[in-house]
């Protein structure tokens, strides 16, 4: 494993409230060089050379999306995705509260890059401290014209607005995430038009993960090509393993290295029984499966046999029951059935008709609600159903 | 707080523009612990907004509440590595406690909820009481919190 | 351009949903939240195959090359398993419900055969403790509000299709909270007060929102012996009793129709007599007492009418306003008046 950090470098070594600190290391670096060759072209170039995916989880690539909002003219909108509510991952809280001009440097050369003036952050509700912290980062960005209008002295100018939300996991999906912040309720909308097509207020927007944010500067700086060899991701392991935690490691890490190398494998005297990976929307990883890369969140939590696989489930059932955004039918009665199925299953009640039911229900959230949400929230039983055999 | 504080004076600090209305709503939640049918129809009037707009909002998101919190609001988080390390038995313990169910809004003195993950997973069991977060929850540790509050 | 649908191509423009090509071309696609009320794809009722993959067909437009399947088994096996988690939601008391016959849900249970029930009723009378249990939660999300003068209201059957909301003009209905405690209603559960223009009740695909009427008083009145009813009906009206009658009988003279009902007299209102029942409606009591030499007491005034605000203005010459949606449901349940007055008569 290299150890090239790209985001967690600075981590505990400077004063998130310093923008000296960051300055002193290196900091807006890559936003003076943008500004200096005044070349959004050459930089989109060089992102769509990383080909830097997102980081949330859909794994689009972040160059695609740009080029489509870069395309065209008029107002547009780059909206960083700090909402962050899957369960067990906290990598974006810890990028803003540990490195906020990190982000903040990656925010404006894409906004830049794309050609918007007006930026928002749409920060998880919950996160009361990251949001002092990025506040203050940005007052002193103006102070330093590394934000606000004419950037630098140049013709560039940006606006970044944090957007507190209010508490609902679906708002990270990013449709639900522009509706929330046009005042409605947090509900997906239609695709298509896509936001890079029809985005917040109507206009073109792009929705990127913080941590994709996180990785431009490094990549403006050093150019595409190399990061395409060194390309890095936020990971967090949780459960059973010795070291709890959040961190960077090369993208291709199998779950089996995060376990070993970055978790440094399992807290004494438990056995592994199964790997969820992408949080309660994640599927279930079985020993023989742990040789495969590390999708969707980046959040792993490993199960160790002692676990009691019911709680497991009444969390996940109950999560979607009550995270569900309730605009389809499948996802509203869906989840809400699953949980009561769940329920049944735990106390010992299940009849043969809750199990036809929940075939019936796993088939249509993976083949008929509106937006994703509904899919995330069949996988994690249907793999313990297939896998861990909890109908038996 | 509450006595020189009123709504009017939360709404003259925002424009009345459809991307203030959620923080409007959350700012008035958070002071006045909700919003009730009065407040929401001065914002309504302010956003030029149907109160129905506002409330159907409201009720969507987590932090802002349209009806009266009880006095003892508990949360505890359910999801992933709380799950794990024991979030149920302390849900359970609490339930017995006061004699509620989780979810349960009969008891205007108490309510216990289910949370999802407030991303603070190393420091789990959450639990969240008044507003107060406590962190690594154990099953015995609960009484002691809840005694400060009862 | 041209898109193939169930093997046959048809010509679509640009810009225009696969519902909409399909509703042109006589193509049945069943639907609960969409028809002409709107296209948010929440019922998932719609759905459609295109290439393999379960689309919604109300807001999915039409593109290049469709290729689209609109009955296949995995299309029933989607639409029965939605209705179904959406029937286990209604309250399902069809036998007593002002609906019955003229309901949207009931009519595609009964297409899709949504007659084994996988799931414990939500809403609906449960008998057991265990399963009273199971149903607390969503009990006290249930509205029931008789309060206004002209449409009542009870969420129990409730589908969420949401086609109050949107097709409301004064925005008094929203969609509030979240996940499975959703509810359609008013503000903070408040006494609907609006002008009463009655598009939600016409919107309705259930019984959620339906025509404020005493109408066990009604039917004791058109049965009454002594009792001489007239009824003034609207412009207009005879169209939209027509289909929603079609449901229900295959009757269409409306002379039969409404002597059956126990109605003396009809007077149809002519168009330039438009916007001047009130005059009419004033006379009757005094005429008809004069004419048939009748108690005026025991004259009954009935306005038909989409009006249903009407119904606020009931006053001493105006028994009753009713809709063409309850003309139908006292046709539907005729059975107990052709036994009382009309037979008695003959």
């Amino acid at each position: 494993m290299n150890n090239i950090k790209i985001i967690t470098e600075h981590w505990g070594k400077i004063n998130p409230l310093k923008i000296e600190d960051y300055v002193s290391v290196g900091g807006y670096e890559a936003l003076k060089e943008f500004i200096e060759k005044s070349d959004s072209e050459g930089a989109l170039k060089e992102v769509k050379l990383s080909r830097l995916s997102g980081r949330g989880g859909a794994g689009f690539l972040t160059g695609v999306k740009w080029e489509m909002v870069s395309a065209q003219k008029g107002e547009k909108y780059f909206v960083c995705n700090l909402d962050e509510s899957e369960p067990g991952t906290y990598k974006d809280r810890l990028i803003a509260e540990n490195n906020p001009h990190l982000l903040l440097e990656g925010l404006v050369l894409s906004a830049l890059t794309i050609g918007a003036k007006k930026s928002y952050i749409y920060l998880n509700g919950n996160y009361e401290k990251a949001k002092e912290v990025l506040a203050r980062a940005i007052l002193q960005a103006q102070e330093r014209k590394f934000l606000g209008t004419k950037i630098l002295s140049s013709k560039y100018s940006l606006e970044i607005e944090i957007f507190s939300g209010a508490g609902a996991y679906i708002c990270g999906e990013e449709t639900a995430l522009l509706s929330s912040i046009e005042g409605n309720r947090g509900e997906p909308k239609m695709r298509p038009p896509y936001p890079t097509e029809c985005g917040l207020f109507g206009k073109p927007t792009v929705v990127n993960n913080a941590e994709t944010i996180a990785s431009i500067p490094w990549i403006i700086q050093n150019g595409g090509k190399k990061y395409l060899k060194c390309a890095t991701k936020l990971f967090v392991l949780g459960g059973s393993v010795k070291n709890m935690g959040v961190f960077e490691a090369p993208i291709a890490t199998t779950i089996d290295e995060a376990i070993t190398k970055l978790g440094g494998g399992m807290q004494d005297g438990k056995e592994f029984w199964f790997a969820q990976v992408g949080g309660a929307s994640g599927g279930i990883y079985l020993e023989k499966e742990l040789g495969g890369p590390i999708l969707g969140s980046g959040a792993i939590l490993v199960v160790d046999r002692t676990a009691d696989i019911y709680d497991l489930l009444l969390s996940w059932t109950g999560f979607f029951r009550r995270e569900s955004c309730g605009k389809c039918v499948p996802c509203r009665e869906g989840t809400f059935r699953l949980h009561e199925i769940a329920e049944r299953l735990v106390d010992g009640e299940i009849a043969d008709r809750d199990k036809e039911a929940l075939n019936d229900i796993l088939w249509t959230l993976e083949n008929t609600t509106f937006c994703p949400l509904g899919k995330f929230a069949a996988t994690a039983v249907r793999n313990a159903i297939d896998k861990l055999g909890i109908l038996k | 707080m509450q006595n020189n504080v009123t709504v009017e004076k939360i709404l003259v600090s925002y424009d009345p523009e459809v991307q203030n209305l959620l923080p409007v709503l959350k700012k008035i939640s958070a002071v006045f612990g909700f919003i009730g049918s009065k407040d929401a129809e001065i914002v309504a009037e302010y956003f030029g907004l149907s109160l129905a707009k506002i409330c159907e909002v409201a009720s969507f998101y987590d932090l802002i509440k349209t009806r009266k919190p009880a006095n003892l609001e508990i949360k505890v988080c359910s999801s992933g590595d709380c799950a794990l390390g024991s979030s149920a038995e302390i849900i359970q313990e609490i339930e017995n406690y006061f004699r509620i169910k989780a979810g349960d809004e009969f008891n205007p003195k108490v309510r216990l909820e289910k949370n999802s993950c407030l991303g603070r997973c190393a420091e789990g069991p959450i639990m969240i009481v008044n507003g107060k977060v406590f962190e690594k929850v154990t099953v015995s540790s609960v009484h002691r919190i809840l005694g400060e509050y009862v | 351009m041209q898109i193939k649908i169930n093997n046959k191509k048809y010509a679509a423009k640009v810009g225009e949903t696969i519902f909409q090509v399909c509703m042109r071309e006589g193509i049945k696609i069943p639907t609960l939240c969409g028809a002409k009320y709107s296209h948010e794809g929440l019922c998932r009722v719609c759905v459609v195959e295109n290439s393999g993959r379960l689309i919604t067909s109300c807001n999915t437009k039409v593109c290049k090359d469709m290729d689209l399947v609109t009955e296949s088994e995995k299309i029933s096996k989607a639409r029965r398993i939605n209705l179904e988690l959406l029937w286990a939601d209604h309250a399902g008391k069809c036998a007593t419900c002002k609906k019955n016959r003229l309901c949207d849900l009931q009519k595609l249970a009964e297409e899709y055969r949504i007659e084994n029930f996988h799931f414990v009723p939500r809403r609906g009378e449960m008998t057991s403790s265990e399963e009273q249990k199971l149903l607390r939660d969503n009990w006290s999300r249930v509205v029931v509000e008789n309060e206004n003068p002209c449409i009542s209201r009870n969420s129990e059957f409730c589908v969420e299709c949401r086609r109050c909301i949107n097709i409301c003009p004064e925005q008094k209905f929203g969609f509030n909270h979240r996940a499975g405690d959703v509810v359609v209603g008013t503000p903070y559960e408040k006494v609907l007060d609006c002008s009463f223009c009655g598009k939600c009740v016409e919107a309705c695909p259930v019984a959620a929102l339906t025509d404020q009427n005493d109408f066990s008083k009604i039917i004791k009145d058109l049965d009454d012996l002594k009792k001489f009813s007239v009824a003034v009906i609207d412009l207009e009206m005879d169209g939209k009793i027509s289909e929603q009658l079609k449901n229900i009988s295959h009757e269409q003279n409306f002379e039969k129709i409404f002597f059956d009902l126990g109605f003396e007299k009809i007077i149809k209102l002519e168009e330039k007599e438009r916007n001047e029942e009130d005059e009419i409606i004033k006379n009757i009591r005094t005429e008809y007492a004069r004419k048939e030499k009748i108690d005026p007491k025991n004259i009954c005034t009935f306005f038909i009418s989409s009006k249903i605000y009407k119904k606020v203005r009931k006053n001493e010459y105006l028994d009753y306003v009713l809709s063409e949606r309850e003309v139908v449901r006292l046709v539907r349940d005729r059975g107990n008046i052709v036994a009382g007055k009309m037979k008695i008569k003959a």
